[in-house]
C-alpha cells in the first residue's frame, strides 16, 4: 500500500488511521459501526430485548450460528465454499443421538458426532483440494447426500431420552451457558490457529492467490484439505451442544435459512466470497449479528416467511457490499 | 471454442461417455431387481414426471451455458403457483392469469439479471439468498396454508394435445426451441460465449449486461411456467411447491455435461437426458421398494459421480 505521508503504523488520530486503510478495512468499520448504531436502536426500543433472561438466549442461540460461521469463514478464506456443514451437523448429531439413546457412553456420543462429521469432512476435502472439484458443486451433492443420510437414519422422526450426563453440556453454570464458554473457548483457539501457526498463513495465501501460493511452495492440497476437515469437524462440535441444549436430535434440528445465515454472518466479519480475507473475531461478531437480528424478527411477532424474505434480502445486500468492498484492494 | 481432438486413449473415450455409462448401468440394475421397471407404461409414467421439470431445466440451462446460476427457481414456481391461486380466488379468466404469473416469473428473473449483471454480484449466492426470499414472498402470499384452485384451472391441465397432455408437448416444445436459439441464433452463440470467457465477450462487442439480463428472464419465466403447470396439475396449492427444485434442476443439468464454469453444454440432449436420468433413479427406486428418503441420498451420490467425472476429463484435458 502507498502512504501519502508518513505515519507511525500504530495508533495515531482517526483521521490518520482512515487514511491508512484500505476500501475493505473502511467498508468492515462502516459495517461495525451500522451494527453497533442497530444495536442501541434496539436496545433502545424494544424492551423485551434487553432483559439479560434474552440476553442469554440470544448467547445461547448464537453458539450452533457461531460454530458454522467459524466453519464457513475458514473455507470462505481459502477461497472455498462449504453448502453441506448444516447438514453435517444434522447427520452426526442423529447418528451420535442414536448411539446415546441406546446407551452410549457420553464420550462414545461425542466421538460418534466428531466421526461423521469428519468423514464428510474428508470426503468434501479430498474432491475440492485433491480432485479439484467446484466446492459449490461438491459441497452441494454432500450437503444432498447429508440431508438424505439423516432423514434416512432415524426415519424423520427425533431422537429423545438421551443421558442427563450429556445433557450437562447444554446446562449453565450460574447464569453462563456451558455451550456459550466452549464456543468462545474453541473461537479463541481457531483464531490464534489462523494467527499464529503455518496453516493459517496457508490459508490467506491460497484464498488471496492460489497460483502465487504454490510457487512460494505452500502445500496446496494438504493445505485445502485440511481447512475442509476443521470446518466439518467445527459442524461436528456443533452437532454435540445442539443435541444437549434441545435435548433431542433430528433431521430437520438446522432450518432452512442455516446455510445462508452462516454464509451472511461470515461476509458481515469481513470474510469474501473471493477468499484470502476475514477472521475468527469477525466470524464471531457478523454470527452474534445475524442472531440477534433473527431474535428482533421474533421479539416483533414478524411471521416466519416475512423473515425468511428480510434475510434473504440481506444476504443480497452482504453480496453487495462484498463487491463494494474487494473491487478497489483488486485494483 | 476449442476443437475437440477425434480419438484419444480408451480411458479418455470411456470418460466422455461416462454419462451414458452411468445411464445404462442404472436401468440394468433397477431391471435386474425390479422386472416392472422395463415396461412401456413405466417408461411412459417416467416421461411423464420428467416434464415437470423439463421445462424448468430448460431456460436454466441457459443461465449455466452462459456461466451464471440460477437457485431462486424452485422460489420463482411458488411465486407463480401463488399468483395463480390468487387469481383463481379472484375469479379471472385462465388466459389472464396465467399471462399474469408469466409476467411475474419474467418480472423476478429481471431482478436477478439487473443485480447479477449491473450489480457484478456472484450469481449463485444471490439467487440463493433469493430463493429464501421468494419463497417467503410466496409463503406469505398463501399463508403457507392448502388452496383449492378453481375448476377451471385444474381442467386447464387435462387438455390433451393429440393424446399427449398438454405439459409434456408444452415441456418438449421448450426443451427443442431452446436448444434451436442455443444452436442456431446468435443469442444462442453469445451464451456461449459469455459462458467461456466474460471479459473475451465483452472485448468483441457483445452486450454481456443484456444477455446476462436476457438469461435470467427466460429462466424466469420457464421457472413460473412450471409452477403454473404443477399448481395446476395438483388442483391446489400447496407450500411444498418447487421446494427443493433447484437442487434436482442443478443435478440435472450437471449430470446432462452443461459445465458449471460455462460455455459447455446443450439442452438436447445433454440437459433432457439428465433430467430423464433423475427421473428414472427416481422411479427405480420406488419400484424397489426403497425408503422415500434414500432418493436424496442417491441423488446426491450421483450428482458427485458425475462431477467427479468431469473433473477427471477436465484434469486430463489439462494434462493433455
Amino acid at each position: 500500500m502507498k502512504h501519502s505521508k508518513k505515519v507511525s503504523p500504530a495508533g495515531g488520530s482517526f483521521p490518520d488511521r482512515w487514511a491508512r486503510w484500505d476500501r475493505g478495512q473502511r467498508t468492515n468499520f462502516c459495517v461495525a459501526v451500522l451494527a453497533a448504531a442497530l444495536l442501541v436502536l434496539v436496545c433502545v426500543a424494544i424492551p423485551a430485548f434487553r432483559q439479560v433472561s434474552n440476553i442469554i438466549n440470544v448467547f445461547e442461540q448464537l453458539t450452533t450460528l457461531g460454530f458454522l460461521t467459524l466453519a464457513m469463514t475458514l473455507v470462505l478464506i481459502v477461497g472455498g465454499i462449504d453448502l453441506s456443514l448444516p447438514f453435517v451437523l444434522a447427520s452426526a448429531a442423529v447418528v451420535g443421538a442414536t448411539g446415546l439413546a441406546n446407551g452410549g457412553s457420553v464420550v462414545q456420543g461425542c466421538l460418534t458426532m466428531l466421526g461423521v462429521s469428519l468423514v464428510f469432512g474428508v470426503i468434501n476435502g479430498l474432491a475440492v483440494a485433491k480432485g479439484r472439484m467446484i466446492p459449490f458443486i461438491v459441497t452441494l451433492s454432500t450437503m444432498s447426500v447429508a440431508e438424505g443420510f439423516a432423514v434416512q437414519y432415524c426415519s424423520a422422526t427425533s431422537i429423545n431420552g438421551l443421558p442427563p450426563a450429556f445433557l450437562a453440556i447444554g446446562a449453565k453454570i450460574g447464569i453462563l451457558p456451558v455451550s456459550v464458554i466452549v464456543f468462545l473457548m474453541i473461537a479463541v483457539i481457531a483464531s490464534l490457529f489462523l494467527a499464529r501457526t503455518r496453516f493459517g498463513r496457508w490459508y490467506y495465501m491460497i484464498g488471496t492467490n492460489e497460483e502465487t501460493a504454490r510457487i512460494c511452495g505452500v502445500p496446496i492440497v494438504g493445505a485445502k484439505f485440511s481447512a475442509y476437515v476443521i470446518s466439518s469437524l467445527l459442524a461436528g462440535l456443533a452437532a454435540i451442544i445442539l443435541t444437549a441444549r434441545l435435548n433431542a436430535a433430528a433431521s430437520s434440528m438446522v432450518g432452512d435459512t442455516m446455510t445462508t445465515d452462516a454464509i451472511s454472518a461470515a461476509i458481515i466479519g469481513g470474510a469474501s466470497l473471493k477468499g484470502g480475507r476475514g477472521g475468527m473475531l469477525g466470524a464471531v461478531l457478523g454470527a452474534l449479528f445475524i442472531t440477534i437480528i433473527s431474535n428482533v424478527l421474533n421479539l416483533l411477532g414478524i411471521s416466519y416467511y416475512i423473515g425468511m424474505v428480510v434475510k434473504g434480502v440481506m444476504i443480497v445486500l452482504v453480496i453487495a457490499i462484498d463487491v463494494f468492498r474487494s473491487s478497489e484492494s483488486t485494483r | 471454442m476449442r476443437k475437440q481432438t477425434i480419438g484419444g486413449s480408451l480411458k479418455d473415450r470411456i470418460l466422455s461417455c461416462g454419462f451414458y455409462i452411468l445411464f445404462i448401468l442404472v436401468a440394468v440394475v433397477y431391471t435386474c431387481m425390479a422386472p416392472a421397471f422395463l415396461t412401456a407404461e413405466n417408461i411412459v409414467s417416467i416421461l411423464n414426471a420428467a416434464t415437470f421439470s423439463l421445462f424448468a431445466a430448460a431456460g436454466t440451462s441457459l443461465v449455466f451455458i452462459s456461466g451464471n446460476m440460477d437457485m431462486s427457481i424452485g422460489s420463482i414456481a411458488l411465486v407463480a403457483a401463488a399468483a395463480l391461486t390468487l387469481g383463481s380466488k379472484a375469479g379471472l379468466p385462465v388466459s389472464a392469469v396465467i399471462l399474469l404469473t408469466i409476467l411475474v416469473g419474467a418480472l423476478i428473473g429481471l431482478v436477478n439479471g439487473i443485480l447479477v449483471a449491473y450489480g457484478r454480484m456472484n450469481s449463485m449466492l444471490t439467487t440463493l439468498g433469493l430463493m429464501l426470499a421468494y419463497r417467503g414472498i410466496g409463503l406469505q402470499i398463501t399463508g403457507g396454508r392448502q388452496i383449492t384452485l378453481a375448476s377451471e384451472y385444474k381442467n386447464f391441465a387435462r387438455i390433451k394435445i393429440m393424446g399427449l397432455p398438454v405439459w409434456v408437448v408444452l415441456s418438449l416444445l421448450a426443451v427443442v426451441i431452446v436448444q434451436i436459439v442455443l444452436k442456431k441464433t446468435r443469442f444462442g452463440a453469445y451464451c456461449y460465449a459469455l459462458g467461456c470467457s466474460e471479459s473475451a465477450a465483452k472485448k468483441v462487442g457483445i452486450p454481456v449486461r443484456k444477455v446476462k439480463i436476457a438469461v435470467f428472464v427466460i429462466s424466469g419465466i420457464c421457472a413460473a411456467v412450471t409452477g403454473l403447470i404443477v399448481a395446476s396439475r395438483l388442483g391446489v396449492m400447496r407450500s411444498t411447491i418447487g421446494s427443493g427444485m433447484e437442487f434436482d434442476i442443478v443435478a440435472a443439468i450437471v449430470i446432462g455435461g452443461v459445465s458449471l464454469q460455462g460455455g459447455r453444454g446443450s439442452v438436447l440432449p445433454g440437459t433432457f437426458l439428465g433430467v430423464l436420468l433423475l427421473k428414472v433413479i427416481d422411479n427405480g427406486l420406488a419400484m424397489v421398494g426403497a425408503s422415500p428418503y434414500a432418493y436424496r441420498f442417491v441423488e446426491g451420490m450421483i450428482i458427485f459421480a458425475a462431477m467427479y467425472m468431469d473433473s477427471l476429463r477436465s484434469l486430463r484435458k489439462k494434462s493433455a
